[in-house]
């Protein structure tokens, strides 16, 4: 019974938590999200070419090549050089899925 | 049991608690509330940033109702872009990331009973805190150089009408005449920013008004991609920009506006337009809530961008001693987003991260020829250290730098979109 009562409480407290973070429409915050706030300072949001490669169309393959890519070379860009750099695998994939997800997402109607 | 259980049985209960709940407490409880006060680039990034979490009630305080870009406003000097064309309007914010935009000055702070007191008089209640509140412009530290002083001789180091005044001068100003820019010690607001603004100038003489001078006149011995630009002024403006470092002038002690002359401890120097920017130190609020030590500028925790001397406010963008990062536009939005991050931390019990902090600035040595650094920073015991920095070289070919000032186009429309909110 105290196990049950337990659980209760910890069920309603996730579940306040959920409400308390207002609906299913809050921004899902994760490694990924955290270092695509990285990327929107200078990745065009509209997906436009403007002298910056776009980023928004890009699938998880490509963005995670292109990122290792980056990594082993100053050129073609010593900006994406410095980024990818500074990113381990694992935040580079977290990064990838979380481009791509929102890609997809708004590839729907 | 299954998560399908799960999630019924917490229905259930979730129910139970609302209906028992008066509405008004569960709202209280649902969306904290979060103030920032300032609508420069890093309030601006940390309100649009925090508004699309959708899970915190976001106020950003800011007297005026646009924001001009100082970043750019040298291209503006040298008339080769408009000043609208560097104007945001902080109502995107509103309409388009949930911010509730406040058009009012933050005039005093409780952080006691966590009020903010507005100069209308309303007090804006919070749960946590954050101030934006960029650079003051200290007028007397040179002489002579005060406000009415700066309506003669513009600093335009903050943008807008300054850039506007100083921009009408040099129209104004004869072939043959010189400009002279005072730089100003560090730390200051955009480090190669003095010097882009000697490159577009000496661009514009060259094109009107070939036989003007530019003198730089430097409270320091080094700058901000010194290399780059001196051989940048030797490539495109031989002979038109001089430089002379504090070793040679000694002391900026005065200025006389009604002579436009400029006096170091050595020489007096006689200007046809005065482009004289001061030292700087955080911006006033910050000053006047205990926000900044005796250097004029606010200490920080590098991973959540609080204040170590008044906790739970928030501090972020060239008001902060940011260690190793510039005070520049980029840092600020870099260092807001780690903030933002931070307070939905401690707020929403969202996930805690290490910052993720970059900085990269586009300078522009003429408007085919510019250059770009990149570095990364990390926290580590305290203080903001620089870990990789990459930057352009001399020598590169014309191809390489006509690459770097169009992505410098493109970084502008993509930034002050991700700042100001072009998308959600």
């Amino acid at each position: 019974m105290a196990n049950i009562v337990s659980l209760a409480t910890k069920i309603a407290a996730g579940t306040m938590l959920l409400l308390f973070s207002g609906n299913s429409a809050a921004e899902d915050i994760n490694e990924g999200s955290r270092i695509a706030a990285t990327c929107a300072s200078c990745h065009d949001p509209f997906g436009r070419e403007l002298g910056i490669p776009p980023i928004v169309t890009l699938d998880e393959q490509t963005i995670v090549k292109r990122m290792l890519a980056y990594r082993t070379s100053e050129g073609p860009s010593h900006v994406m050089h410095a980024i990818a750099l500074s990113l381990s695998d694992d935040e580079v994939a977290a990064v990838a899925r979380h481009l791509a997800a929102k890609a997809n997402a708004g590839r729907k109607p | 049991m299954t998560d399908w259980t799960r999630r019924q049985v917490g229905g259930l209960i979730a129910g139970t608690l609302l209906a028992a709940t008066a509405p008004h407490v569960a709202r209280g409880i649902v969306r904290p509330k979060v103030v920032v006060i300032g609508g420069g680039i890093g309030g601006a990034t940390l309100a649009r940033y925090l508004g699309d979490m959708k899970t915190m009630d976001v106020s950003l305080v800011e007297p005026n109702a646009t924001h001009v870009t100082c970043f750019f406003s040298n291209l503006h000097l040298a008339g080769l872009r408009s000043l609208a064309s560097l104007t945001f309007d902080l109502r995107t914010l509103a309409n388009r990331h949930g911010v509730s935009v406040i058009r009012d000055a933050a005039v005093a702070l409780d952080p006691a009973a966590r009020v903010v007191e507005l100069g209308g008089g309303a007090k804006l209640p919070y749960d946590r805190l954050a101030v934006a509140p960029g650079i003051t412009l200290e007028f007397g530290a040179i002489g002579g150089y005060d406000e009415a002083a700066a309506e003669r001789m513009p600093h335009a180091w903050i943008a807008g009408p300054q850039s506007v005044l100083l921009r009408r001068q040099l129209e104004s100003m004869e072939d043959g005449g010189l400009f002279v820019i005072v730089a100003p010690p560090n730390p200051f607001r955009c480090p190669p920013a003095p010097y882009e603004r000697a490159s577009l100038v000496a661009y514009y003489f060259k094109q009107f008004k070939p036989r003007s001078k530019i003198l730089i006149l430097d409270a320091k011995d080094k700058f901000s991609g010194q290399e780059l630009f001196q051989d940048a002024w030797s490539r495109h403006y031989p002979g038109m920009i001089e430089w002379l470092p504090a070793q040679f002038i000694g002391k900026i002690k005065a200025v006389d506006p009604a002579a436009f002359s400029v006096v170091t401890e050595g020489q007096t120097f006689k200007a046809a337009v005065a482009n004289v920017i001061p030292p700087q130190k955080a911006g006033l609020i910050a000053q006047k809530a205990g926000l900044a030590d005796a250097t004029g500028w606010c200490p920080v925790d590098p991973a959540t961008f609080d204040s170590t001397l008044q906790p739970g406010i928030h501090v972020v963008g060239d008001a902060i001693i940011g260690g190793d990062m510039p005070k520049s536009a980029f840092s600020a939005n870099s260092q807001a987003k780690a903030c933002a991050f931070a307070i939905a931390a401690a707020l929403t019990g969202s996930p805690r991260f290490p910052p993720h902090l970059f900085n990269s600035c586009y300078t522009f040595l003429a408007p085919d020829d510019a250059f770009t650094n990149a570095i990364t920073f990390a926290a580590e015991d305290g203080k903001i250290k620089t870990k990789e920095m990459f930057i352009n070289k001399v020598g590169e070919s014309a191809e390489v730098r006509r690459k770097v000032a169009h992505q410098a186009i493109g970084w502008y429309s993509a930034f002050t979109a991700d700042v100001f909110g072009g998308a959600s």
